[in-house]
């Protein structure tokens, strides 16, 4: 049983990751005989030889980037829980406000940072701020919409036996709204950092983001590709995060709903 | 009648209550003009300064539309493959959904190296954040296909490729249509923000100088032009989707 688990984990896991070392061995060796030129992509050893020798640069920009995409994906995430959670139970509040939540869908937000920066000058704050408004409105929609669907049966049981529009938000409306916001969360853990990075270019001056674009400017490329990778690898930890976070939950509501 | 009331008399009225309330917080000097303006005075610089913002628009218009197509197309012909060959599927998708989740913007900076500041570089990545969301949602649709209806043209002895054209690609199409719709704003977002990075034309272009300087109502104006045209892609590719899935069940 758990040999065949493994070989059917190994199956799925295997391809893609012989793929990525082909890649990498491509990428080195065409580096090596010279036919990539170094000026378009420094080879995986100056890349990886740069990661040693700038880890102190990498670090302190790597931290601030962290600090505006974690705390703003934080901050907007739990400002859309609660958002959506009030509004399941205030109707006129959702009537009033929904249908400028669906638009902002198709808003392009980012644009309004040289407003922000102009109203609160560069750094940290107009980077999170930013990141903690484009994480809101899907992690919002998404928590809604998973509100929205949670089995009627189940809420007209509950209304039946007198429960108050609280307790079958907290008892039947969470739990089945899991789901949504994990896929919600998903999708906004990465357009954090992307956001983080590109708002980063015009309101701020540290940040990895930064970074990639100054150290662009200097032609000091394996730097630059040291920050991009960072960057990428701060995001996938976000998303393992959220993922392990799933799971846990997934547990949790799989027991309660068993109850 | 109620149905009306509830749908769009409140959020109009919540909406112009908020444009009152925040023009007369500017009449009444309780925020610096430098800082902050109102909504008169945007849609003043919005008339105003027509000429420049509609012809800089244009300009970050035609790389996202560019780019969107080409990443559209180039994402649907590799979702087409990854049904053709499915080795070629198992071993490259998975890294696809790792590209997803990587900040890809992030190489922008790379990409303006190697193309110089031109339109090149932003209807590339335009095309590129096109790219993935066609080619999962593509090939979820192509695989997709009613087992039944698979069996039934393999019995008629259909090819692969009239499979492909009569049964899959219909299948498909309102997955296209999501894919479209996520990366008619995404196309938008990343031309204007490749425009900030090196650019001397295009609407992003014309924020930043807008905001250096400190023309607070035209850096307004510009970015609700932005936010218009992200709106009347969004519409129009919602617009289309009616349209073709009208046309599909009849």
């Amino acid at each position: 049983m758990t040999r065949e688990l493994w070989m059917g984990r190994g199956a799925r896991i295997l391809p893609p990751v012989v793929l990525v070392a082909a890649l990498v061995a491509i990428w080195g060796w065409s580096a090596a005989t010279g036919l990539l030129p170094r000026w378009l992509l420094p080879g995986p050893g100056a890349v990886l030889h740069e990661f040693d020798v700038s880890r102190a640069v990498l670090l302190k920009h790597a931290q601030v980037t962290a600090t505006e995409a974690l705390g703003g994906c934080a901050i907007g995430s739990v400002l859309g829980v609660a958002a959506a959670m009030v509004m399941t139970l205030v109707a006129p509040l959702r009537q009033t406000l929904y249908a400028y939540a669906l638009a902002s869908r198709a808003l392009p937000l980012i644009v309004f940072t040289p407003v922000l920066v102009i109203v609160v000058g560069r750094g940290i704050v107009p980077v999170m701020v930013i990141v903690s408004v484009t994480t809101y409105f899907p992690v919002f929609l998404g928590m809604m919409r998973g509100l929205e669907r949670s089995n009627p049966d189940r809420m007209e049981l509950l209304y039946s036996l007198s429960a108050s529009p609280t307790q079958i938000l907290w008892k039947v409306q969470l739990p089945s709204a899991l789901p949504y916001l994990f896929a919600a969360l998903k999708v906004a853990a990465s357009t954090a950092f992307v956001n983080a990075l590109v708002t980063e270019w015009i309101a701020a001056n540290a940040g990895l983001g930064y970074l990639v674009m100054v150290s662009g400017q200097y032609f000091r490329l394996p730097l630059m590709w040291a920050a991009i990778f960072s960057a990428a690898l701060m995001t996938l930890a976000l998303l393992g995060l959220i993922l392990l976070a799933e799971r846990l939950a997934g547990r949790w509501t799989q027991q309660a709903t068993e109850v | 009648m109620a149905q009306l009331m509830h749908r769009v008399v409140l959020p109009v009225t919540f909406g112009l209550a908020v444009l009152v309330v925040w023009q007369g917080v500017i009449e009444a000097g309780m925020v610096s003009k430098l800082v902050l303006t109102g909504p008169v005075q945007i849609v003043t610089a919005l008339i105003t300064e027509a000429p420049t913002l509609l012809s800089n628009g244009l300009i970050t218009l035609t790389e996202a539309v560019s780019g969107f197509v080409l990443g559209s197309l180039a994402g649907l012909a590799t979702a087409a493959l990854f049904i053709r060959f499915g080795a070629l599927q198992r071993a490259v998708f998975p890294l696809t959904i790792l590209m997803e989740a990587v900040p890809v913007v992030a190489i922008l900076p790379v990409l303006m190296l190697w193309m110089g500041n031109g339109m090149a570089p932003k209807i590339f990545i335009a095309a590129f954040l096109s790219f993935f969301p066609m080619l999962v949602n593509a090939y979820r649709g192509f695989s997709n296909v009613d087992a039944d209806v698979q069996e039934l043209m393999l019995s008629y002895s259909a090819s692969p490729e009239q499979l492909f054209w009569k049964v899959r690609l219909p299948a498909a199409l309102p997955f296209m249509f999501t894919a479209l719709k996520l990366s008619a704003c995404s196309s938008i977002v990343s031309a204007l923000v490749a425009e900030w990075l090196a650019s001397d034309q295009g609407l992003g272009y014309l924020i930043i100088s807008y905001g250096q300087g400190y023309r607070v109502a035209d850096v307004w104006a510009a970015a609700t032009l932005a936010c218009l045209l992200a709106l009347a892609f969004y519409g129009i590719t919602a617009a289309g989707e009616k349209w073709a899935l009208s046309r599909r069940t009849r």
